[in-house]
């Protein structure tokens, strides 16, 4: 996993890069000269860097010790977890996307008890509604 | 001279009179309890302020925004040592040594540590600022957009000496950071740049939730695939070392640095509009750089806390200085006081420092008073801080999502910098688990939009005949630090522009720093 996702991560990175060559290429003369001299030795190292990858691959014998670290849960999980902060703030808004997540995290991965939980969730909502919807007034 | 003395005594009697002194008290307090929301900075703070004060009498309205500006910077940095999350956007830069610390159990150090340095750093500032008063003219009128673009370019040839690993991926990653500080107008031409067309992107990328997601989000995500049960890899607060005492002595043993630190927060806080992050990032490369190759920066040095919470202390003191002599803003808190000064018929100028006097001597020792006041609150609460180093990772987890959530949206209302913030997080976390060190992203990052904007002036002054570049004396000062920056990282250099073998990248997260009197935490970059 680790020398391929090593190689997907950098060959992002470069696609990531080479869009933004793109749209530097099409900005006006003035405004894309400091970004071209960035952006333009950025594809050449990220391309470096992706043939490096890329060679690890599929040399396994020149890449180093497989990664031994012990996982606690997996990557898609965590990611799924750390993405469905901002898609709940998107849906309910800053006061109740936090609270529904709060409850559904210590249900789903903490396995509170419901009390718990919905006190835990009550709290956070009631927290983040006096800071942003009476202190501040954005909520 | 003696005018200032007095100036100075009659101030201190006033701050410290009764019930005076109540007001930087609670105002210090308040702020503590706010910084430590992320993106909620002492700036948001005076900002909403401000309506509360309109009747108020101009003496009580100087103690209040003093302390508010002073006591905002403990408690950032606290929760930038304990869980990555920097506090305000200048608190980022002891994230960088300050959580790896702490995960080696080393939190108390760290925090005693970043204690010590605020209030002398602070004390620093103010005493450089008692000094400058007479000729503080004079030296704000060195710095142009030819020192401003040097300053720059120095903060970003540090990079070349904090990067670990492989020197390829250091400078790949500058890059982008710097690139992606270009979204927005084009400061020549106000063309839109890399907006995709969205209004949200043309304001740029806001420091902030770039911050929280490529530091705090990252890290969650690591603790949630990681076996690790508690930040600090401990579950008994016995198993914790390091003690407050130690952090504080740490300071004194490394003065000279500290001394170094304060003096780049004090000249960077003198000049207007660059602020406290770059401050930060600039002591904090200056630190790594003077370490040499033994360095273990980035991995939980106590060098690496010292340096960026002097200078960002310090900053202060320097801030002060162009803002109530002329009325120059360097930061937007004091771009905030100077507003509510107006408010309140007190004219930043010649008058505030000549028949006003004292009052900006009420001003200025609030801040002082503050700075110290959350020193020393800050170190009474090192051992019930440091207990959350030791609490389960999952209980962890919840709240620093949270709390990174309400910190990107309360940074400036908007939704999008939450997804920005979580976006980032991503990214930090590949960036973190295949080698890609982020503090080269950050601190080109920071301070891209200083070196593009200062690149533009300067050439335009050039071709005008309005400045020679190379006839400017802290141009040259400046031009020499530069130089011996590169000489002395030389092999750094060399193997960027070679390109050989590099060593293994080093994954974060896993085994302990290399050993050395302060190599105790482990991490990235």
């Amino acid at each position: 996993m680790s020398k391929r996702g090593r190689t997907g991560f950098t060959l992002a990175l470069l696609a990531l890069a080479c869009a933004m060559l793109h749209l530097t290429l099409g900005m006006g003369a003035v405004a894309r000269q400091i970004p071209l001299l960035v952006v333009a030795p950025l594809v050449v190292l990220l391309i470096a860097q992706a043939g490096r990858d890329v060679r690890a691959v599929l040399h396994p014998a020149a890449a180093g010790p497989p990664s031994g670290r012990a996982e606690q849960q997996s990557r898609p999980s965590a990611l799924a977890w750390i993405l469905l902060v901002p898609v709940l703030v998107e849906l309910l808004g800053i006061v109740w996307g936090p609270g529904v997540y709060v409850l559904l995290f210590l249900r789903a991965q903490s396995r509170e008890a419901w009390p718990r939980a919905i006190a835990a969730a009550a709290l956070s909502a009631l927290g983040l509604w006096v800071l942003f919807a009476v202190i501040i007034g954005t909520a | 001279m003696d005018l200032i003395g007095q100036a100075a005594w009659e101030g201190l009697l006033i701050v410290l009179s009764w019930p005076n002194i109540l007001i930087p008290v609670a105002g210090t307090l308040l702020a503590m309890t706010f910084s430590i929301l992320p993106g909620l900075s002492g700036a948001a703070l005076m900002a909403l302020m401000v309506p509360l004060t309109y009747q108020w009498a101009p003496v009580p309205v100087l103690l209040l925004f003093g302390a508010l500006v002073g006591g905002a910077t403990f408690m950032g940095s606290a929760t930038a040592i304990l869980f990555n999350i920097p506090g305000t956007a200048p608190n980022a830069a002891t994230m960088l040594d300050g959580y790896p610390l702490a995960q080696a159990g080393q939190a108390k150090t760290a925090l005693g540590c970043s204690a010590a340095a605020s209030a002398l750093g602070s004390s620093f500032g103010i005493f450089v600022l008692l000094l400058l008063i007479p000729v503080v003219g004079a030296l704000v009128m060195l710095f142009g957009p030819a020192e401003n673009l040097m300053l720059a370019i120095w903060g970003l040839a540090m990079i070349v000496t904090v990067i670990r690993g492989s020197v390829l991926k250091g400078l790949a990653v500058a890059l982008f950071g710097l690139l992606l500080s270009f979204v927005g107008f084009d400061p020549r031409t106000s063309e839109l740049r890399y907006t995709l067309d969205t209004l949200y992107l043309q304001d740029g990328l806001s420091l902030v939730p770039v911050f929280l997601g490529i530091f705090a989000v990252a890290e969650v995500i690591d603790l949630m695939v990681s076996g690790r049960s508690t930040i600090s890899g401990s579950t008994r607060l016995e198993q914790l070392t390091g003690s407050a005492t130690a952090g504080v002595r740490s300071v004194l043993r490394h003065f000279g640095l500290f001394l170094k630190s304060s003096v780049i927060g004090t000249i960077v806080g003198v000049i207007p509009g660059v602020g406290g992050t770059a401050a930060a990032f600039v002591a904090y490369g200056e630190a790594a750089r003077s370490a040499g190759p033994g360095g273990t920066f980035g991995r939980g040095d106590i060098r690496g806390v010292i340096a960026p919470e002097a200078a960002n202390d310090a900053k202060d003191g320097g801030a002060l200085l162009p803002a109530l002599a002329f009325g120059i803003p360097g930061s937007a808190g004091t771009a905030i006081l100077i507003g509510v000064l107006a408010l309140h018929g007190i004219r930043p100028g010649e008058e505030l420092m000549t028949t006003q006097l004292p009052l900006a001597f009420v001003l200025i020792w609030s801040l002082f008073l503050s700075n110290w006041m959350t020193s020393l609150v800050g170190l009474s609460l090192v051992g019930p801080l440091s207990r959350l180093t030791v609490v389960p990772t999952h209980r962890v987890v919840l709240p620093i999502l949270v709390l990174a959530a309400a910190g990107a949206f309360a940074y400036q209302g908007r939704i999008g910098d939450v997804w920005l913030t979580f976006g980032f997080g991503v990214a930090g976390y590949g960036m973190k688990r295949f080698g890609w060190p982020r503090v080269a992203f950050i601190i080109a990052f920071v301070l891209g939009p200083m070196f593009e904007l200062n690149l533009h002036l300067t050439l335009s002054l050039q071709r005008l005949g309005r400045i020679q570049f190379w006839s400017r004396p802290v141009v040259i000062a400046l031009g020499i630090l530069l130089v011996s920056t590169v000489w002395l990282r030389r092999d750094r250099v060399a193997a960027a522009i070679r390109y050989p073998k590099e060593g293994p990248d080093r994954t974060p997260g896993r085994g302990r720093p290399s050993a050395g009197p302060d190599a105790r935490g482990s991490g990235d970059r």
